[in-house]
């Protein structure tokens, strides 16, 4: 055992380094509090925020779309519910015995649902994983029938998309589909995000910011797993509104079965307001294989199937118009004064243009005819002169005046405008003169005319009221009808004129379009039958002709002829006369309208 | 001869009130972090927490009282021994010790299971201290460069034991320690300065060594915002935990950053992270204080204590104490990489608590052992 004495005691040289020491001390807990104060004074607002940020997720809670309903209430495109069957991994125990039981409820395959719940729980053990889409109300049963054997297992509503008539008025409504990135882009600032529903054609598109609603959400406090522990704050969505279409559904029907086996459109229209009362093009689609997503073959099969399904031939197809063009050439004939009721041209059955000849196509000529007998028994020769007369810019400039080459007015974006051709026209896009001769294939509505049938429907309509309103398919509350529709700047008499011949059309035994003639409702219309190639074959029996050269039948009527209801506007792709295949469908279209009545 | 009683009664009435208050202070402080940070009712794995750490209590209580009734004199005859037993433990440790996630670094004694690294910390005191205090060490103005080199070589054995567990916190706590604790003994500031230059000249020899782990928590440190969810993943939530305390804190409790497990590691080595976010710039700097009294404290007690074995023993605590804050807070600050220092007495841990309370048990054996008289 050792003695300490005082020299053992520390001496100055210690107590330098202790000196040392507690500089370094006082240094550095200085730093630390400096730093402390930087991260929680100087920057804890900063800090707090992202904090709050690390904890709240905001969940969306999608509105449900807004219904598509014809003008008397009848559900054209609703939504169903379908329910998604989800599982938190980390609650399913034991994991074997729960896929089990899904898999025997539900008739899945036993071992790939297992795997499939133990990779997610490897991932993330609370973040629930889709076991099943699309489950019927049956199989929700079934699952909740053992609710109890099952921990861990979520029923989620959907809503999808549903056209309940399948091809029913397909264009008209349109589809939707999964918002793509190219969208996404283009719509940055509109709320989209991906995974959403957006209207891609037709109403669906039209009356997309009407119909998809205000997506509502949840607030939620989430940990680092991503559990939710608590809801924070709630904003309910805003479901979509419910779009009332002016079509009706009855006529609608006409015109779909109308449209059964043959190629083309009908479009009917109230003439006084341009509503669209039935619309139809052949062949449709069903816009219910739009809603999950097509597969590349199946987009393929479509978008190149030559009856071209996807294309709605009422507003988008463009087609030459035929003799139904007689009608603006006639007009703008008599306003130009360059001709008047009592003027009587010779038809021979060919018109001599210099050194051409065209020919009418009754081979032996009509024989003295005025402007009404031309138009009842569609004289091509007298156009031919009346075409010599007028020039093409006056044409294209009365064809534009009635609706022709410019848009309806629908709104859809997937309308055209189609051309009617000036010789400005033709310079600009073809780098071409206009020749003379053009102009008589013209009058009688050949050559670079090409136009929709919704355009035809317009402009027969504008002919028997006098007004030309844009044409719409929606009811008439939702948009804004302020727009004074005025009068079509015509002398009255020479809309008489036509309106009187158009009635012989119909009416008169040597009229072209009989076939449409309903008793005591005075229809009033015009044939046309349009080449669709540049090559004239004259071939009495259709049959003889290959289908892809036949000529397109076009017929467009109005009735009753002093106080109109109905403008029916029918065009067969490839079926051959007007007179024989388009007229014999306007009539039957027009006595079930009027019959129903 | 009298037989005398093994403690002398006179020396209890000497006992240090106020290195004894700080400390309980700063123990309540530390439960009631740990409580805030595993009360949660949902997480499981954390129940048990808080009741294990007041296990240790009576634990740390009997070893800091048994420590005070045998005069320091005689941890200076034992001081080589505990030393040596240390040395071998570290290397049982990696021969049979448990291994966690990687690491062997927990010896298993029927239900108790304890770190040697810990105890290493404090043979390195005992040791350096027992090394520097003689006569002639005492007489003479600087500690001779053969001691000094003893004295390194001791320091880093442990060290380097540690280091491969791998342990990279603690062996460099180790070095810190016994480094300072030398310099705090006179050894010359040369050899300190050439051992600077030395390390620094293979420091990146040593990071090609390191395990791809500690590599890569000191390129997030260096570059935090490189990858916010991955190795820089701490740091950043331990700066969000602290900042958004702000002032006064969120309160008892209140703290989302723990409650919603954004913030690993958040009642061992980021416990003061917690701290700070519940009791803000205020509670943060209350325990910071603590923590530089009990520092103060323990370095007074070594200036007036007796002789330079004691004087050393409570310098030893000073620096013990001062590394283990230090890089504590700088690390959960986000001033130093992460390499895992507990904070002593806060972070939840047997071997750690019980390592330091034998050390500040020491602090004040010197303190009530102050007066020069005879005897055990």
């Amino acid at each position: 055992m050792r003695n300490f004495t005082q020299d053992e005691r520390i001496d100055k040289n210690y107590k330098k380094r202790t000196i040392l020491f507690l500089v370094c001390l006082g240094i550095s807990f200085s730093v630390v509090l400096i730093r402390l104060f930087y991260l929680q004074v100087i920057q804890g607002e900063y800090y707090k925020e992202k904090s709050e940020k690390n904890r709240m997720r905001v969940l969306d809670i999608a509105p449900i779309r807004g219904n598509i309903l014809d003008r008397n209430g009848y559900i054209l495109a609703t939504n169903s519910v379908s329910f998604e069957l989800s599982i938190i991994p980390s609650e399913c125990n034991p994991i074997q015995k729960v896929s089990q039981l899904i898999s025997f409820s539900l008739g899945m395959d036993s071992d790939a649902l297992l795997d499939k719940i133990l990779k997610a729980k490897k991932k993330n053990p609370y973040v629930p994983v889709i076991l099943k889409k699309n489950l019927n109300v049956e199989e929700v049963s079934r699952i909740l029938a053992r609710n109890t054997e099952l921990p861990g297992i979520l029923i989620e509503e959907r809503s999808k998309r549903v056209y309940p008539l399948g091809n029913f008025l397909s264009h008209v409504l349109g589809y939707v589909g999964e918002v793509n990135q190219r969208e996404l882009e283009k719509l940055s600032g509109m709320g989209y995000r991906p995974g959403d529903m957006i209207g891609r054609m037709g109403i669906e598109r039209l009356m997309e910011n009407l119909l998809r609603g205000r997506r509502g959400g949840v607030m939620v406090e989430t940990d680092a797993f991503g559990r939710i522990l608590d809801v924070v704050s709630r904003v309910l969505p805003t479901n979509g509104e419910d779009v009332y279409l002016s079509i009706d559904f009855r006529l609608q029907e006409v015109v779909e079965s109308e449209l059964e086996g043959i190629e083309g459109a009908i479009v009917c229209l109230e003439p006084k307001t341009g509503k669209v009362l039935a619309l139809g093009s052949s062949p449709g689609f069903d816009p219910n294989i739009f809603v999950e997503g097509l597969s590349g073959k199946e987009w393929e099969s479509l978008s190149k199937d030559p009856s071209r399904p996807l294309l709605n031939k009422a507003l988008s197809g463009l087609y030459p118009m035929g003799s139904v063009f007689k009608i603006v050439v006639a007009i703008a004939a008599l306003e130009e004064g360059i001709t008047n009721e009592k003027e009587i041209i010779n038809c021979t059955g060919s018109y001599q243009f210099g050194n051409r000849s065209f020919a009418c196509w009754k081979e032996h000529g009509h024989g003295p005819v005025d402007i009404r007998r031309a138009l009842v028994e569609s004289c091509d020769s007298y156009f031919y002169e009346m075409g010599r007369r007028l020039g093409v810019d006056k044409i294209a400039q009365y064809a534009k005046l009635l609706g022709l080459g410019v848009e309806s007015g629908s709104g859809f974006s997937e309308e055209k405008a189609g051309v009617v051709p000036t010789s400005d026209w033709k310079k600009k896009a073809l780098r071409a003169p206009w020749y003379p001769g053009e102009t008589i294939s013209l009058a009688i509505g050949q050559g670079y005319l090409a136009i929709t049938p919704v355009q035809v429907a317009r402009m027969i309509s504008g002919v028997f009221t006098g007004t030309l309103p844009k044409v719409s398919f929606v009811a008439s509350d939702t948009q804004e009808e302020t727009e004074e529709v005025s009068q079509l700047p015509i002398k009255r008499k020479s809309l008489e004129i036509v309106r009187d011949a158009l009635w012989g059309v119909v009416n008169e035994p040597r009229g072209t379009g009989g076939k449409a003639r309903v008793e005591g409702f005075d229809v009033c219309g015009k044939t046309g039958t349009a080449q669709t190639g540049s090559i004239n074959i004259v071939e009495k029996d259709i049959n003889r002709v290959p289908y892809h050269l036949r000529d397109h039948a076009w017929f467009a009527a109005v009735a009753p002829k002093y106080d109109p209801q109905l403008a029916v506007v029918v065009l067969v792709e490839h079926g051959g006369h007007g007179g024989s295949a388009a007229a014999p469908i306007a009539g039957r279209i027009f006595e079930r309208y009027f019959s129903k009545e | 001869m009298i037989t005398k009683p093994f403690i002398d009664r006179r020396i209890f009435s000497q006992i240090d009130l106020a290195l004894i208050c700080i400390l309980a202070l700063i123990m309540g402080a530390g439960l009631l972090g740990l409580y805030s940070a595993t009360h949660s009712q949902v997480d499981l794995p954390y129940q048990g927490i808080f009741r294990k750490q007041i296990l240790w209590l009576p634990i740390a209580l009997c070893v800091f009282l048994s420590v005070n009734a045998i005069h320091y004199n005689r941890f200076s005859r034992w001081a080589y021994w505990i030393y040596g037993i240390t040395i071998i433990f570290l290397i049982a440790v990696l021969v049979m010790g448990k291994q966690v996630q990687g690491a062997r670094r927990w010896l298993c004694f029927g239900p108790f299971i304890f770190q040697p690294s810990e105890l290493a910390k404090l043979s390195v005191v005992l040791a350096i201290s027992k090394l520097t205090s003689n006569v002639e060490t005492h007489k003479s103005t600087h500690l001779s460069l053969g001691v000094s080199l003893i004295g390194l070589g001791m320091t880093l054995l442990p060290a380097v034991l540690v280091l491969v567990q791998p342990d990279l916190g603690s062996a460099i706590i180790i070095v810190l320690i016994g480094i300072s604790l030398l310099v705090l003994n006179k050894m010359p500031l040369r050899i300190l300065l050439v051992g600077i230059f030395l390390a620094s000249v293979f420091s990146p020899f040593v990071y090609n060594h390191l395990h791809e782990y500690q590599k890569a928590r000191v390129r997030a440190f260096l570059n935090p915002g490189m990858d916010p969810t991955g190795t820089g993943y701490h740091i950043n939530q331990s700066k969000i935990a602290i900042g958004s305390g702000q002032l006064l804190g969120k309160g008892f409790k209140q703290s989302t950053q723990t409650r919603l497990h954004y913030l690993p590691e958040h009642y061992t080595d980021f416990i003061f992270s917690v701290v700070a976010e519940e009791w803000g710039f205020l509670g943060a700097c209350v325990l910071i204080v603590l923590y530089l009294l009990l520092i103060l404290r323990s370095t007074e007690i070594a200036l007036y204590s007796k002789d330079t074995f004691g004087y050393s023993l409570c310098i030893g605590a000073s620096v013990y104490l001062f590394w283990h804050v230090l890089i504590n807070l700088g690390m959960v600050t986000g001033l130093l990489p992460v390499v895992g220092v507990p904070l002593l007495f806060v972070s939840y841990g047997g071997s750690s608590l019980v390592a330091a309370i034998a050390s500040l048990g020491l602090v004040q054996n010197v303190h009530m052992r102050r007066f020069l008289y005879k005897g055990t």
